[in-house]
């Protein structure tokens, strides 16, 4: 398919969501339509259906049996042909899903590339606009996320690397990492960007991609070239932990004793973030002397009169 | 039509195939000596045939859902009304049931402060007016197109918990935007506030650009912002800045004009502390939360810390423990030992142990007994303290939202309750107490005394367009209300909570509710009304059975009070003694004949025939005494109160007067904390002096001495286990290699193993009552063949529990440790109950009197004992209470003292000494009125206990001086 090719799809996929904007006009139920994803020539080469949220209004949600219980209703269209996969979102849900913080609220970078292509409620275009920056806390919340998954990744790769001597799934292992510190680098810049992440974060630091992604693609995967690329991450996440793990230090610091994991992980219970997120973390942190780990009872079921042990950790602000 | 209820072969536990025809209509006693059958006549049978056709009635669907009941034996029951039972059961101790909620008054006081509650501004408590969304919303497009509102609901953080923990709740709640002490901000962003000053925060909830089409959003997400501002929400025109003339018109009459706010339409449901939607978020609607009390931490500070001196499930101190390895390093790190005695530690290392090292490091030291935990040694740690690491547990627990009964209880240990610090106890959110009508709140109006109430609805200002609601809440309220006060209840207040309510609170309180049901032909079976009632209130009760039946209803009352007796339209009494002895109508009919009946041994006590006797000389006084000064428990009006020791003492007064508050909120209890348990915090006073003469306190109480069938009076007093060494002891059983153990009916070895020692088999069945059958095995013997093969004295082990008691004081004669523990249930009137007589079956007099027995058994030289009991005379029958009292006497006698609260005349009367609390109860009781020997108070004008014991002693003089 070649680059004029790319320029007709997008235009066919504009007219689709042209006429179906047209159609929805006169509906006084819909009072949004918001566009999710980019339909730039760069990225339409994949699309095989547009993706739109519909913003209906409050008690009118049309409900079949298929639907399940979501207020957020998944309903597949099509206009000139192309499908169109939209979700029927109540207004205040909607609000409530871009505003909140809480495990069903959108983690910042999903914001990317979503704009509001009609709309006739002035007030969803306002704090629609308000709620399309990062919050500082939710930032930080996404960098701990990112920066764990990059160090469960780190951890075992280098597991496979120097105790297995499995080159080929280390290699894959330090990809998957790579992809988690590419997040965490267009995070860390205060961007968001929902696809092809990574070739953004290379445009931002070439030279740590190239060592802990092109070099490990591309070059022959031997021990060394492994080796290079598990310290770039570990030094990496040494250079910037204080920033990349805040939310989680901050709250050890403030707490200033032992805390259990599970105490821990019930403080960050509405955030995305998961006990094994906290515990990678936490591991880390204990590795670099940074935190150092206790142990602390913990009942198994609630009539448990006895305690089995869990992981708590201190640090010591 | 039928004009009286049909008993025919009635022969439900000892009753002995009774016929009797019962009046309807009529107000009826069922009387008769302990034991005798009246119960299994009133309750057992007549009661549960009641109810289970009642039930039978109901379609099998609905049956799936209510309990099955067995149909009593009894050959047929004929002219039976729907019947209620209202018995002396105290509510259980749920802390969210109050007398409001027991009574539904509180749930119509919600839905009149729903209707005519005045909302107030919080920052300058302005008056409110209160509109629906809908008003909302018409009004704001009232207001130029193309104008933007801000809608701001204000919140308010949860004592405790830092602002963070607000912002983050707000977030949860789906709100990013909130104005904070007036500027803009984002709650995404890190903000630092000071803690300790109040800052105002409103939470973004919506804007609106004023346009066509926009009135159901609107609508919805008012809905959701009061939710979050608990029905106030602040109207903002942020646009255009500087507003004209037009849009200040908005803010006139629309709320609190100065700041802006507007109060929701009440619904009743967020009137209740029940309810998240109106319960206080701090102490989710109890009114109290928890603080740890350091003396329940340590309740034997002679022990070390090594030997258990910290409550276990508090503070754990294995080697191998967490909580171990830290004391073990504190110990280490400070220079105390762990195994010198709590009390002998330096007030230093106690500050440490229970609050913490101040944020100073040490290293984690590894006990020399440790297996485990090796790794953790030399690391770094800081210590919160014991008292702290609870608290922060309990905070835990409390923002779970979870109940958890083990928690509870765990936490009952070492905590005590206080007042909520955010509501003070009013148990409600902040904005519903800001809702008012008559210038009180809901809180305020639970507090008062329920015949203040009254004078309260009388005088309260509906508008026009709420008095059609608002007059008919009033007046149901009210109608409930005079009830309560008409039975002697007008003391209390909505807000009491029912666990701290008498059984013959909460029975007078449900009995109120059956009248102000107005039903008409019902049949009401009640036991005992006149329990923790003074004389005076008595005649109030004896009006309101009066009035139950002259609504139409026939009222049936198992009695032994002499004024109820007396008031009865026809009287039935069974006997002529207890157990095997009675389940007889030994005589029927009105009072006078009655009285004229020969064979009515209610009859010889009410025609004087038969009397239980003045002493003659009262016991002097010792010398020794318990003084409690500046008694201030509950009603308690800074009391100096001197118990005399090793006599007979009365505590008397009208209900709430204080008696129970002084007995065994302060005597009881700073006497078990002296003596046992220091972790007991006895009620409110200044001094507490002649403890010193004191070896023990003993409760006997009518509290079940045994939930389980397995439990009876041999296992209870403990001469069960003599028993069994005797049949052990036997050659049968050296032959087979039995012990002790093989005779018991609790654990493997001697018992049926069909229905593992019950003697019945319980067999459930779907849509039908459980059907219970007696064990095909053993026949109900509840052992195995075996074991019943060995003989004592020609029985077995199930033959001698078969055995009454009476017939056990024989059978024991020669083995004198247990005749006496028989003998003594004998003389308590207990003679007729069989020596394994399930203690589930027991009523609580019987109980109570095996408790005594078993305190009677086991009386030793030398000791000076304090017994106290509540109301002894509960379900006794005059010939009963005489034998009681003559066991109390005994007790004195052998140089004990026994403090007896009572409102018993005949009681009363016998006692050397009586201190009379009142005059009336709850804020007008708490004094103490007069004390002294019966005669002494009897002279005393102002006591309502002495007009009374003057009438008795009067009467008694009169009919000495006849004779």
């Amino acid at each position: 398919m070649t680059r004029d090719d790319d320029g007709a799809k997008v235009t066919r996929f504009e007219t689709a969501m042209k006429q179906l904007i047209d159609r929805i006009a006169d509906d006084r139920y819909v009072l949004a339509v918001v566009q999710v994803g980019s339909l730039s020539p760069e990225t339409i080469w994949h699309r095989e259906s547009l993706g739109l949220w519909i913003i209906e209004a409050d008690g009118v949600s049309r409900r079949m049996p298929s639907d399940g219980n979501s207020e957020r209703i998944f309903r597949i269209l099509v206009e000139n042909d192309i499908n169109i996969h939209a979700e029927v979102i109540p207004r205040s849900r909607f609000k409530q899903m871009v505003e909140g913080a809480s495990r069903t609220a959108f983690s910042c970078n999903f914001f990317a590339e979503r704009r509001i292509v009609y709309s006739k409620d002035a007030s969803i275009e306002s704090w629609f606009k308000k709620a399309n920056s990062v919050a500082t806390k939710d930032q930080e919340r996404e960098l701990l996320t990112f920066s764990t998954w990059t160090i469960h990744a780190t951890r075992h790769a280098r597991k496979r690397l120097e105790i297995k001597g499995d080159l080929e799934l280390a290699a894959q292992e330090i990809l998957g990492a790579a992809h988690s510190v590419a997040h965490t680098e267009i995070i860390r810049q205060g961007r968001v960007w929902e696809q092809d992440v990574i070739y953004r974060a290379m445009e931002i630091d070439p030279a740590l991609f190239q060592t802990i992604y092109l070099d490990v693609l591309a070059k022959r995967k031997n021990r060394r070239v492994l080796a290079t690329a598990l310290d770039a991450i570990d030094g990496y996440l040494e250079a910037h932990y204080k920033a990349h793990l805040k939310p989680l230090l901050a709250y050890l610091k403030k707490q200033n004793r032992v805390v259990p994991l599970s105490e821990m992980s019930d403080h960050f219970a509405f955030s995305q973030l998961h006990p094994w997120h906290l515990e990678s973390a936490c591991e880390w942190l204990e590795q670099k002397s940074v935190l150092q780990k206790h142990s602390a009872p913990f009942k198994l079921t609630k009539r448990s009169l006895e305690r089995v042990e869990e992981p708590a950790y201190f640090l010591d602000g | 039509m039928r004009t009286t209820i049909q008993i025919h072969g009635a022969r439900e536990n000892n009753l002995r195939n009774v016929d009797v025809e019962i009046p309807r209509d009529k107000l009826v006693v069922v009387t008769g000596v302990s034991g005798s059958g009246k119960s299994s006549l009133a309750f057992d049978t007549l009661y549960a045939e009641g109810q289970r056709r009642l039930l039978a009635s109901m379609s099998t669907f609905a049956k799936r859902f209510v309990g099955q009941l067995k149909k009593p034996d009894v050959d047929f029951v004929n002219g039976l009304s729907p019947v209620v039972s209202i018995d002396q059961k105290t509510v259980g101790s749920n802390p969210r049931s109050t007398v409001g909620t027991m009574t539904d008054i509180s749930d119509y006081l919600r839905m009149l402060f729903a209707t005519m509650g005045t909302s107030h501004c919080p920052l300058c408590r302005e008056a409110l007016a209160i509109r629906t969304p809908h008003q909302m919303m018409e009004h704001l497009l009232s207001l130029p197109r193309g104008t933007e509102v801000e809608v701001r609901a204000p919140v308010y953080k949860i004592h405790g918990e830092d602002y963070e923990y607000l912002f983050e709740q707000i977030r949860v709640n789906g709100y990013r935007r909130a104005r904070i002490d007036g500027k803009p901000r984002d709650l995404g962003d890190h903000i630092e506030l000071d803690e300790d000053e109040v800052h105002t925060v409103e939470a973004v909830v919506d804007s609106f650009v004023i346009g066509p089409g926009i009135e159901q959003q609107v609508v919805t997400s008012l809905e959701h912002g009061l939710k979050l501002g608990d029905g106030l929400l602040g109207f903002h025109i942020v646009k255009p800045k500087s507003p004209g003339r037009e849009h200040q018109k908005f803010y006139d009459g629309f709320g609190c004009a100065k700041h802006r706010l507007v109060a929701g339409e009440m619904q009743a449901f967020q009137f209740t502390f029940n309810d998240p939607a109106g319960a206080c978020p701090t102490c989710a609607g109890l009114g109290t939360a928890m603080r740890v009390h350091p003396a329940l931490l340590v309740p034997d500070p002679k022990r070390s810390i090594n030997e258990g001196a910290f409550v276990s499930a508090a503070v754990g101190n294995s080697p191998d423990s967490w909580g171990g390895r830290q004391l073990y390093s504190l110990a280490v790190h400070y220079g105390f030992s762990l195994d010198t005695p709590f009390q002998d530690l330096a007030e230093k290392h106690v500050q440490i142990l229970l609050h913490g090292t101040g944020g100073e490091l040490f290293e984690v030291a590894i006990p020399p007994k440790a297996k485990i935990g090796h790794q953790h040694a030399g690391k770094k740690m800081k210590y919160a303290g014991i008292v702290n690491h609870l608290e922060h547990h309990y905070r835990q627990y409390r923002k779970q939202g979870t109940s958890n009964a083990g928690m509870d209880e765990y936490l009952k240990k070492v905590m005590v309750e206080y007042d909520c610090p955010e509501c003070g106890g009013a148990r409600l959110k902040r904005a519903r107490r800001l809702v008012t009508i008559g210038d009180r709140n809901l809180y305020e109006v639970g507090e008062m005394h329920l015949a203040d109430l009254i004078d309260y609805l009388g005088v309260i200002e509906p508008t026009p367009k709420q008095r059609a609601i608002a007059d008919t809440i009033v007046r149901e309220v009210a109608t409930r209300l005079e009830l309560l006060v008409a039975i002697g209840l007008d003391y209390l207040s909505l807000n009491r909570r029912s666990a701290t309510l008498s059984g013959g609170e909460s029975q007078r309180i449900r009995l109120s509710s059956q009248i102000g049901s107005g039903l008409m032909g019902m049949l009401y079976v009640l036991d005992e009304p006149s329990i923790g009632l003074h004389p005076k209130d008595n005649v109030k009760m004896i009006e309101t059975l009066e009035r139950l039946r002259d609504l139409g209803n026939t009222v049936i009352v198992v009695e032994h009070d002499e004024d109820t007796i007396r008031a009865a339209d026809h009287i039935v009494e069974i006997g002529p003694g207890p157990g095997v002895h009675g389940g007889k109508v030994v005589a029927e009919g009105s009072l006078k004949k009655l009285l004229k009946d020969d064979n009515s041994l209610t009859g010889q006590y009410l025609s004087g025939k038969k009397t239980i006797d003045v002493p003659r000389k009262r016991r002097p006084a010792t010398g020794k005494s318990i003084l409690i000064r500046g008694a201030r428990q509950n009603n308690l009006k800074n009391l100096r109160v001197e118990i005399p020791l090793e006599q007979f003492v009365c505590i008397t007064g009208a209900s709430g007067s204080g008696k129970s508050s002084l007995i065994h909120g302060i005597l009881q209890k700073r006497l078990y904390s002296l003596l046992h348990d220091s972790r007991v915090l006895a009620g409110d006073h200044d001094e507490f002096t002649g403890s010193e003469h004191v070896s023990d306190v003993i409760d006997i109480d009518q509290s079940p001495i045994g939930r389980s069938s397995r439990s009876n009076p041999a296992t209870y007093i403990g001469f069960y286990d003599a028993i069994r060494t005797l049949f052990a002891e036997t050659d049968a059983a050296k032959k087979c290699g039995f012990t002790a153990s093989t005779f018991s009916f609790n654990v493997k070895g001697g018992r049926c193993e069909e229905c593992t020692g019950e003697g019945t088999i319980t067999t459930q069945l779907s849509f039908m009552p459980d059907v219970e059958v007696v064990c095909p095995t053993c026949k109900g013997a509840r052992y195995n063949q075996e074991t019943l093969e060995v003989k004592y004295q020609d029985k077995n082990i199930a033959e001698v529990l078969d055995l009454s008691v009476e017939d056990g004081v024989e059978f024991f004669a020669n083995q004198p440790t247990i005749a006496r523990k028989i003998a003594v249930l004998n003389e308590l009137g207990l003679g007729y109950l069989k020596l394994g007589h399930p203690s589930t079956i027991l009523s609580g007099g019987e109980a109570q009197r095996v408790k005594l027995a078993g305190e009677l058994g086991k009386l030793k030289r030398g000791k000076h004992n304090v017994y106290i009991l509540d109301e002894p005379t509960t379900g006794l029958h005059f010939a009963d209470i005489g034998r009681l009292l003559e066991s109390l006497n005994r007790l004195v006698d052998n140089g004990h003292s026994v403090v007896v609260i009572e409102h018993n005349l005949d009681v009363i009367k016998t006692a050397d000494y009586v201190i009379d609390l009142g005059p009336e109860g709850g804020h007008k009781g708490g004094h103490l009125i007069a004390c002294g020997t019966p005669e002494e108070v009897a002279a005393c004008k102002a006591s309502h206990t002495g007009k009374f014991l003057a009438e008795l002693l009067d009467k008694k003089r009169r009919r000495s001086a006849g004779a």
